[in-house]
């Protein structure tokens, strides 16, 4: 065995019984996990060996995040110059967006850990790797100029009342990253909504008004053209601009089966039809714009790809699925067209929709049980007449 | 368990229910004259406060109020049809106070005849009433206006559901203190109400005499204000036009 | 003795925390502690006193039209105070509105009255029925001070939160002041008094 081995081992062996080590058991443990690989084997009964674990999962989705995170840092350091009216190079943008950051998602990660870490104690469990991912999205989805301790309320209450209450990873009925980001929606509305705030350290005098929030006014005549926001060179937070990073990332996720496609396409097609028939209908100016335009504004596809597909919080069946992303798709788009209110619709339309999955999870199966019984039914019966 | 007659039943509820009733109205009212007290004192409140009386104490109100002010009551063109001062009438006989600024809004629209409040404290400023529609619910309050009929002197503005923070903002000091010293009338003394602009008057293109600050982040309920003002404001133009340089 | 037993709904029993009746109200009254303290002591008079006229009337009272009775002494008693706030207490009665009217479907009253008065001795039952309103009340004035001190940075309408901190950039926690946080507010009092008294926790 190798010698890093052999070390974990020795430690593990300290923490688990010297008394004074034996708290902090859960936070060792948690590290070790990441570190190295779980230690626990199988007993008893059949099981498929499956190189996918959890911590995996949780790789493979941090990996697919990087194309959008990674432009977010540059996307955020452009506008920022832009609305003092300089283009400045690369890697100016690039550090200038990563600095900016690098503060929030520190505190978003030390806030949620420190409840996770805690409840792990209490609960004497070791602490489960949920948390890395929740930890990325959520300073990826609210803008930059966020004030921090605003960020830690908001993880620590996402973490504590939509995850630890009920349980821990794997218990979640809402996805905590959407909680904690509609959690400051409401509590603290003023930083969260307005022209000012879409750009880090803006100039005064440019007005940084997202796509949506002209939509929600309906200045449509205002709107970026198609091609800034499919590459994502618009104001917004970091991770929701480029529609094209989040779908470089949606491939990986595909292709190794980490993230639904039924969910993605159904939740695309959803707002598509939506977009559609308010087309159709066409009375107030938000009504008009063309339905692909809705994919590329706000954060329709990062909340389509990344959020709505959160394996927790979204239904198991293949038809439920197909049923949760049809419906956040319609009612991200009417929320959007309808309601002055909420600019945004994705966040509140897919915590909507979570809470609807467990019934959408139990129609479908007493669906499928239903046709079982009636081909049994039918099948006697012709039996019968035989 | 006893088992109570038909009849039995019958006269203890009937002796029941007309005791409750004769408590009740007794108590009713005797109460009465005071809440109605509250509601008035509440009203006057807030005109007083528009005019620039802040923080009156409660008891004194109503004594302040008849003190200090003329209660109007014009036509639609403009003239006085009615003037009511410490309980008698000078002229006419309908109080401003009894007078519902959203019934007659109504008949304005319909193109009926109608008649509009105005306080006038000190005989040198007028309050009237404005009402609209926030984001959320209903918007209203009281704007006062100076005797050169085209000056702000105060606003207060009130609301029922709209967000704390964002557009129930229109009720703070610092929202409202962007009125004062506007003018609805521009230097021709054509009718332009103040307008509410987003972004701010300093960032903008507007003259800042008539125009005031939206609140960041409210933009529905700012243009709520904006429309609120100008189309209550304007049914008062004929009245104003009488005190227009 | 007889004065623990009434101690009962001020904690063990409380009519919120455990017998589960009066959510609603206490979501929505409890955005500031002045109402929430009014909205209390409105409940434990409502409660007292038709705990008290019903068990005087207990032995009267056709079983036909027991709750219609008792209906008709709630309301009665509900409009009193509703009237009576609406006199002297105008500023607070309009920011209570209707849920001081609809104490009458407040399941704390009713649910003492068919569980204590209606066969228990007057002075006992009107005891009974201020305890249970009173435990009401306590809950709400909990969960009202946060909600007031978070919310908007005061206390019975003074300022508590200096203006330092808002120079600082501090900022009013504006879902304190909707409902569905004073519904976890609740929740969390449930959990810490649960963790407390351990006999409290249902298997």
């Amino acid at each position: 065995m190798s010698r890093i081995e052999k070390t974990s081992e020795k430690l593990t062996r300290k923490f688990k019984t010297n008394k004074g080590l034996s708290h902090f058991y859960a936070l060792f443990d948690a590290i070790d996990k990441f570190l190295l690989t779980p230690d626990s084997t199988t007993i008893r009964g059949s099981h498929i060996r499956d190189s996918v674990d959890v911590k995996r999962l949780m790789t493979t989705v941090m990996i697919a995040l990087t194309p959008s995170l990674f432009f977010g840092f540059w996307n955020t350091g452009y506008q920022h110059f832009l609305s003092y009216g300089i283009q400045a190079a690369f890697w100016k943008c690039f550090g200038f967006g990563f600095l900016k950051w690098l503060p929030i998602v520190l505190v978003t990660y030390i806030s949620g850990l420190a409840v996770e870490v805690f409840f792990a104690q209490i609960r004497k469990e070791e602490v489960a790797e949920g948390f890395f991912v929740t930890g990325m999205l959520i300073p990826m989805i609210l803008p930059p100029e966020i004030p921090l301790w605003t960020v830690a309320v908001a993880t620590i209450f996402a973490t504590l009342f939509a995850k630890e209450v009920f349980g821990g990873t794997g218990y979640n009925f809402l996805n905590p990253a959407l909680v904690a980001r509609a959690f400051i929606f409401f509590a603290f509305p003023s930083v969260i909504s307005g022209d000012s705030i879409w750009i880090a350290d803006k100039a005064d005098a440019f007005t940084g008004a997202t796509p949506l929030a002209d939509v929600a006014l309906g200045n449509i005549s205002s709107l970026p053209s198609i091609k800034d926001m499919f590459l994502g060179t618009i104001p917004g937070c970091l991770g929701e601009t480029s529609t094209l990073a989040i779908l470089i990332g949606a491939a990986l996720l595909i292709v190794t089966n980490v993230a639904s496609w039924r969910i993605i396409l159904s939740v695309i097609i959803g707002g598509l039809a939506a977009g559609f028939t308010f087309n159709l209908i066409g009375t107030t100016p938000a009504m008009s714009i063309p339905p692909y335009y809705h994919l590329l504004m706000g954060g329709f596809m990062f909340g389509a790809v990344f959020m709505a597909t959160d394996p927790v919080t979204s239904p198991h069946t293949n038809s439920g699925k197909l049923i949760y992303g049809l419906l956040i798709g319609i009612l991200t788009v009417v929320i959007r067209v309808c309601n002055k209110g909420y600019a945004e619709g994705m966040m509140l339309s897919i915590l909507l929709m979570n809470v609807f999955t467990p019934l959408i999870d139990y129609l479908s199966i007493q669906r499928n049980i239903n046709k079982r019984v009636s081909r049994w039914n039918s099948a006697k019966s012709n039996k019968n007449s035989r | 368990m006893k088992h109570y007659s038909n009849r039995y039943i019958f006269i203890y509820v009937t002796v029941l229910v007309l005791i409750v009733a004769t408590v009740l109205s007794i108590i009713v009212n005797r109460l009465k004259p005071l809440q109605d007290y509250n509601k008035e004192t509440e009203k006057i409140q807030q005109i007083l406060s528009a005019a620039g009386y802040e923080g009156i104490d409660r008891n004194e109100v109503q004594k302040l109020f008849s003190e200090i002010s003329d209660e109007l009551v014009v036509d639609k063109t403009g003239a006085v049809i009615s003037r009511y001062n410490s309980g008698t009438f000078s002229e006419g006989n309908i109080r401003a106070f009894d007078i519902d600024d959203k019934t007659e809004y109504l008949k304005a629209i319909n193109g009926e005849d109608y008649h509009l409040p105005i306080f006038a404290i000190n005989n040198n400023v007028f309050v009237v009433p404005v009402h609209g529609k926030g984001l959320w619910g209903p918007i209203w309050g009281y704007v006062a206006v100076a005797d050169d009929g085209k000056t702000i002197v105060g606003t207060a503005f009130s609301h029922d559901s709209e967000t704390p923070g964002l557009g129930g903002e229109i009720s703070s000091e610092k929202f409202q203190s962007g009125f004062k010293g506007k003018k609805i009338f521009d230097r021709n003394n054509n009718f332009v109400s103040v307008k509410v602009i987003k972004g701010g008057v300093t960032n903008s293109n507007c003259d800042p005499q008539y125009a005031a600050d939206a609140i960041s982040g409210a933009t529905s309920t700012s243009k709520g204000v904006d429309d609120m003002l100008r189309t209550c404001l304007e049914l008062y133009v004929p009245f104003f036009n009488n005190y227009l340089k | 003795m007889l004065l623990k037993k009434y101690l009962g709904p001020l904690n063990k029993e409380n009519p919120i925390l455990v017998q589960v009746l009066g959510v609603c109200s206490a979501l929505a009254v409890t955005a500031q502690v002045k109402p929430a303290v009014v909205m209390g002591i409105s409940v434990a008079v409502v409660c007292g006193f038709s705990n008290l006229i019903l068990s005087l009337l207990r032995n009267t009272i056709p079983q036909r039209v027991r709750i219609i009775v008792q209906l008709v002494i709630v309301a009665a008693l509900v409009i009193i105070v509703d009237q009576f706030l609406k006199a002297y207490f105008y500023d607070i009665s309009k920011m209570l509105s209707v849920f001081v009217s609809l104490i009458i479907t407040n399941c704390i009253v009713m649910g003492r009255i068919e569980a204590f008065a209606l066969s228990h001795k007057p002075i006992p039952s009107f005891i009974d029925g201020l305890a249970n309103g009173i435990g009401y009340g306590l809950v709400l004035l909990i969960v009202s001070f946060f909600r007031e001190l978070l919310g908007s940075g005061t206390l019975w309408n003074h300022q508590v939160i200096p203006q330092s901190f808002y120079s600082n950039g501090y900022l009013n926690n504006g879902l304190m002041v909707l409902p569905p946080m004073a519904l976890i507010i609740i929740g969390v009092i449930i959990w810490i008094q649960r963790s407390i008294h351990k006999e409290l926790q249902e298997e």
